[in-house]
């Protein structure tokens, strides 16, 4: 409840019950005006502006970016003074920035020479010294190798007892070079073979005859048959494995599948298909049944045992006779013994042989040395004769820089690994809210139309 | 106690370790390593028993000998690989931080990997080098016409070009080039260097075209060439040095100049024009090859057949080095300039091309001298009399016939021949050759085609050009075939002398033994071989027994009697005796061959028949069908 009437009697009662709320606001606005800088008392005309500016900038992304890049960060947008009031203390005892600093007259002549078009020494200086030092970028990335010894010269035995004087005279003993050398870290390392030896049979570069820019007719022939034999082969190849996988990736429908699902999901229920299965098997006792039954140890008996033992005692001299008998007869078998030995040796003499010549093969082969197998690389063909014979009108057909690395991996110097390339990972793009606004939203097409313009 | 056996701790099962655990050994990355074991020529090795040598397991891994790695961890290049490794992090530290001169500085300081010590190491002679000179020639060829790119600076691009043109302007000086050819992949180039065939591919000139990164590995591919270029110019100097040459050469015309890196067309012209300038040589003194053996000498001795052989074919290299010696080519702007250049230039002619259209020409199209120019265009407006217009596949035949060919067949719009290849038919001794090869081949049908006025004239002029080698090895080369021709007639007399002296011994003494028969064919078996000795002997003495009683007029029958032409007398050869003979040396060759051998020979033998039997297969089926296609061309011909 408000209370109707109150003592106005001292300065703090009229200060405590005046409502002044209405004079607060309006100075309040008023301070506000002052610090926006804004005036209410403007006309509309004054205030607003007709936006004659195109929507599209006709400026790239990237040089809209780089003005950007020109403006103060946002970070800083909180220390900025954004109030219009002016500075209460006129002469503000402030830090005056290098410009300001200068004396006018210095200023004065600066400026007569700048529009004069003389260049003060010292920036001339900065200026040549800057080329001079792009200059020389340019050829210091452009190092010229020079190869200016002999490597295979008869004096250079030792490369790396060269420069070593004290360690290259006579009187130190071989031992007590390696000891040093050792210690020295330029050991002497024994060169594995496999540095020297060739890594296959086959030649680096074998020309092929029918590849010839104007080729005999017989060889062009060869070569074209070849190259359809190998794709007719690979056709078949395909073709079987399409037939084969037609089996087991068969087209089913899909109320089919539907119907195969749910009886895979009831395997096992006593239900299926909505009938009670009738049981096999009738409720048995509640004897305890197991499947194997225990094993009694039962003796045998004495007689048993005899008959046993004179059983393996007849069995023994069984064998010893029919040993005997078989040296007698093996006696007169002698000539195809001998015979079936001749047989074997030569058997095995011609195993040896194909594994001699498999070996002999294997040479000229690709070696198994990783999980891929090495493909070979298709041989490119112009499949038309009237196309060739002439060498200014020769094409381009495959690569030398695939052929030598198929030729590579052919023999043996590399591996016949693609080179993974790593994955892309999509990236999406997400804008701050506080940058939002600034970005003018350009449309692609806009972009690329920008693009253009800029181009022409 | 008795030390438990372990299973794998000894012999196959310790012997090898996959890449997994050399990375973790060297402590490189997957790509340092592959680097390492590229320039070091470290390779992955295939187990006798894979399963034994991955301790059970039966996948297939990337082995590498365990020796083979602990090779890798002495060298001093892994501290360099670990060194880079370092100084990228540190460039991408600057550049993340935007301190370019820092970078730049980093940059300048970047470690280098020095390769002069692998060089010698794989290659411990230098025969060795060359050997494998094929894929590191074929490598920069290709790279030195590539733009820079990612994993190929331009430092290396310019390197590779510095090393191919110098590579080139060798072949040209020591003359060691021998067989092109010209495919649709690249021109084949064969060189003879100490002894050793090299062989290496330079692509057709097309603009660079981007490779899928499925099918190559680029960053490989530079691996390889980082090497190859450091062995490359060490053999280059060694080259040079053996040749008495300046090196590194020096052109007039710079390589790598500033216009050349924006225009590619002066880019590929400097290239061309580098290699038409002759190189300096350190002195004036030329070194003198080991001259040839004397054949008159060394023929008296046995093996005569085999010597002479050999001295033939130097007379053909000598011939074949010289071939296009004092002739003079202009090369048409249509035709590409690099490899024809570089082909006339080592047979010894002199090129030049439009002055107006690229750098280098050093003589004009209107020069009166030039003897060939070269087109590859239907027809031309202005024509010289003086000079042949020819197709380009008229050099590339010529050099590899080791001739030079009729210039009818190559003219200007003709069809031409098949350009066959030269490295084909070398495994074979004895095959088959259609009669088109043939008449491209035999010599004496090109003679035939020879006769015309130009071809007479320009023989002349050769001659002229030539220096005195030249006619010398020409005269030294007909003697070799007058000698030759000779020693054919004197054999085939000598046959029917024995013939006759059978014929008699077989009347005179009828009854005897077909072993003395034998004999007297073995005997003359070894006169025939000896046949050199014996008529020289002949002749000098007929020469002393006219000095003794000679008159003037006696002296004058005795030159006409010299200057008479004896008529050829028919004998008939018994064909069952021929036989019996030819079977019986046959006997007797395999007699002298030695007991170790003798598998070898009868080896050689049967490859050699199947041979002969299959070049007679192919040569009737070709008589049946000529045949047919007659038949087929006269019914047509009626009809």
């Amino acid at each position: 409840m408000k209370k109707k009437h109150v003592s106005m009697k001292k300065k703090s009662s009229w200060r405590k019950h005046t409502d002044i709320n209405d004079v607060e606001e309006f100075l309040e606005d008023q301070r506000l005006q002052e610090r926006i800088g804004a005036n209410i008392e403007k006309t509309d005309a004054e205030l607003f502006q007709e936006d004659k500016t195109p929507q599209n900038k006709s400026i790239s992304l990237r040089q809209e970016k780089k003005l950007r890049a020109l403006e103060p960060s946002k970070c800083f947008i909180a220390l900025a003074n954004n109030s219009k009031v002016e500075d209460p203390i006129r002469k503000r005892n402030r830090v005056k920035t290098p410009d300001e600093r200068k004396h006018p007259l210095l200023k004065a002549k600066i400026q007569k020479q700048k529009d004069e078009g003389i260049i003060p020494k010292r920036q001339l200086q900065s200026i040549k010294d800057r080329i001079e030092a792009k200059s020389k970028m340019i050829k210091s990335k452009v190092k010229n190798k020079t190869f200016d010894k002999d490597l295979w010269a008869d004096d250079v035995k030792d490369p790396i007892l060269q420069g070593n004087q004290e360690l290259n005279s006579m009187w130190v003993n071989d031992e007590l070079k390696q000891y040093h050398l050792k210690n020295l870290g330029e050991d002497r390392v024994k060169v594995p073979k496999i540095t020297h030896e060739k890594r296959s049979q086959l030649k680096a570069i074998e020309p092929i005859a029918g590849l010839s820019y104007n080729p005999n007719k017989e060889d062009y022939e060869n070569i074209i048959n070849s190259v359809v034999s190998t794709e007719e082969e690979f056709m078949k190849k395909s073709q079987k494995l399409n037939t084969s996988l037609k089996a087991v990736y068969q087209k089913i429908s899909k109320s089919e599948i539907k119907r195969r699902k749910r009886a895979e999901m009831r395997e096992g229920f006593p239900i299926a298909n909505g009938f009670e299965v009738e049981k096999d098997e009738e409720p048995s006792d509640n004897e305890y049944k197991t499947l194997n039954p225990p094993v009694r140890n039962k003796k045998k008996d004495l007689k048993k045992r005899r008959k046993q033992k004179e059983f393996k005692e007849r069995m023994a001299r069984k064998e010893i006779e029919k040993n005997e008998l078989k040296k007698l007869k093996d006696l007169g078998m002698l000539k195809m013994y001998k015979k079936q030995i001749l047989k074997t040796e030569n058997e095995i003499e011609k195993k040896k042989e194909t594994r001699l010549k498999k070996q002999e093969q294997k040479k000229f082969e690709p070696r198994r040395l990783t999980r891929k197998k090495f493909e070979d690389e298709d041989i490119h063909v112009e499949d038309s004769v009237e196309a060739l014979g002439n060498l200014r009108k020769i094409k381009p057909l495959g690569s030398i820089l695939v052929d030598r690395f198929k030729s590579m991996q052919k023999r043996n110097i590399l591996l016949p690994n693609i080179k993974r390339l790593p994955r892309k990972r999509r990236i999406t793009k997400v804008k701050k809210n506080s940058h939002k606004e600034e970005i003018p939203q350009i449309s692609k097409k806009m972009r690329k139309s920008n693009k253009i313009q800029i181009h022409d | 106690m008795v030390k438990r056996f372990k299973k794998y701790e000894s012999g196959e099962g310790n012997q090898f370790m996959t890449r997994l655990a050399a990375l973790n050994k060297l402590q490189l990355s997957l790509n340092d390593f592959r680097r390492l074991c590229i320039l070091k020529g470290i390779y992955p090795r295939e187990p006798k028993n894979r399963r034994k040598t991955q301790q059970g397991q039966t996948q297939i891994k990337i082995l590498y000998h365990k020796k083979d790695i602990n090779f890798l961890l002495h060298d001093k290049l892994i501290w360099t690989l670990r060194d880079m490794k370092i100084m990228n992090r540190k460039i991408k530290f600057a550049d993340s931080i935007g301190d370019k001169r820092l970078k730049r500085m980093r940059i300048a300081k970047y470690p280098e990997l020095r390769l002069d010590h692998v060089v010698k190491e794989r290659y411990p002679t230098f025969i060795d080098a060359i050997k494998d000179l094929d894929d590191c020639l074929t490598l920069l060829f290709l790279f030195s016409t590539f733009p820079a790119l990612k994993s190929v600076a331009r430092s290396i691009t310019g390197l590779c070009r510095r090393l191919t043109v110098e590579f080139m302007h060798y072949v040209i000086a020591s003359r060691s080039l021998r067989k092109v050819f010209v495919s649709i992949k690249g021109y084949y180039f064969q060189a003879e260097i100490k002894g050793e065939l090299v062989t290496w591919i330079v692509p057709h000139y097309y603009p660079y075209q981007p490779q899928s990164k499925s099918e190559v590995d680029f960053r490989i591919m530079a691996n390889f060439v980082e090497f190859y270029t450091v062995m490359c110019g060490f053999v280059n100097f060694r080259l040079y040095h053996s040749l008495n040459l300046l090196y590194p050469p020096q052109f007039n015309i710079s390589l790598d100049s500033e216009e050349s890196q924006v225009d590619e067309n002066t880019f590929v012209s400097e290239r061309i024009a580098a290699l038409n300038v002759d190189i300096k040589k350190i002195t004036d003194e030329e070194i003198e090859e080991p001259e040839d053996m004397d054949l008159q000498l060394i023929s008296n001795e046995g093996d005569s057949e085999k010597i002479r052989k050999m001295h033939e074919r130097e007379q053909a290299l000598k011939r074949q080095k010289t071939l296009f010696q004092g002739l003079k080519f202009f090369i048409n702007r249509e035709v590409p300039r690099e490899p024809l250049v570089f082909i006339i230039r080592s047979f010894g002619g002199k090129v030049s091309w439009d002055k107006t259209c690229f750098v280098g020409a050093t003589f004009d199209e209107d020069d009166e001298t030039i003897t060939h120019q070269i087109v590859d265009r239907p027809s031309m407006t202005k024509q010289y009399i003086s000079r042949d217009y020819i197709q380009p596949q008229w050099v590339f035949d010529s050099v590899n016939q080791a001739n030079l060919l009729p210039t009818n067949k190559y003219f200007l719009g003709v069809t031409l021949p098949p350009h066959l290849s030269p490295f084909s038919n070398s495994f074979r001794e004895i095959d088959y050759v259609p009669p088109e090869e043939k008449a491209l081949r035999d010599p004496n049908l090109i003679i035939q085609h020879d006769i015309s006025d130009e071809e007479i004239e320009k023989d002349k002029e050769e001659e002229e050009d030539d220096g005195p080698e030249r006619t010398e090895g020409e005269l030294n080369y007909a003697l070799v075939n007058a000698f030759k021709e000779e020693n054919k007639q004197i054999r085939v007399e000598k046959s029917a002398k024995v013939d006759e002296n059978n014929k008699k011994n077989s009347k005179k003494q009828q009854q005897e033994e077909s072993d003395d028969d034998e004999l007297v064919d073995v005997s003359d078996m070894i006169v025939d071989s000896d046949v050199d000795q014996n008529d020289e002997e002949e002749e000098e003495e007929t020469t002393k027994d006219e000095k003794v009683e000679l008159t003037k007029e006696q002296k004058r029958a005795l030159a006409k009697e010299k200057m008479k032409v004896d008529e050829g007398k028919l004998f008939k050869v018994d064909g069952k005796k021929e036989k019996k003979m030819t079977e019986q040396e046959a006997k007797l060759r395999a007699k002298m061959v030695k007991p170790r051998h003798k598998k070898l020979y009868y080896k050689l033998l049967e490859k050699r028949e199947k041979e002969t039997k299959e070049v007679k297969l192919l040569e009737n089926k070709r008589k049946q069908l000529d045949e047919k296609r007659k038949k087929i061309r006269q019914k047509k011909s009626t009809v």
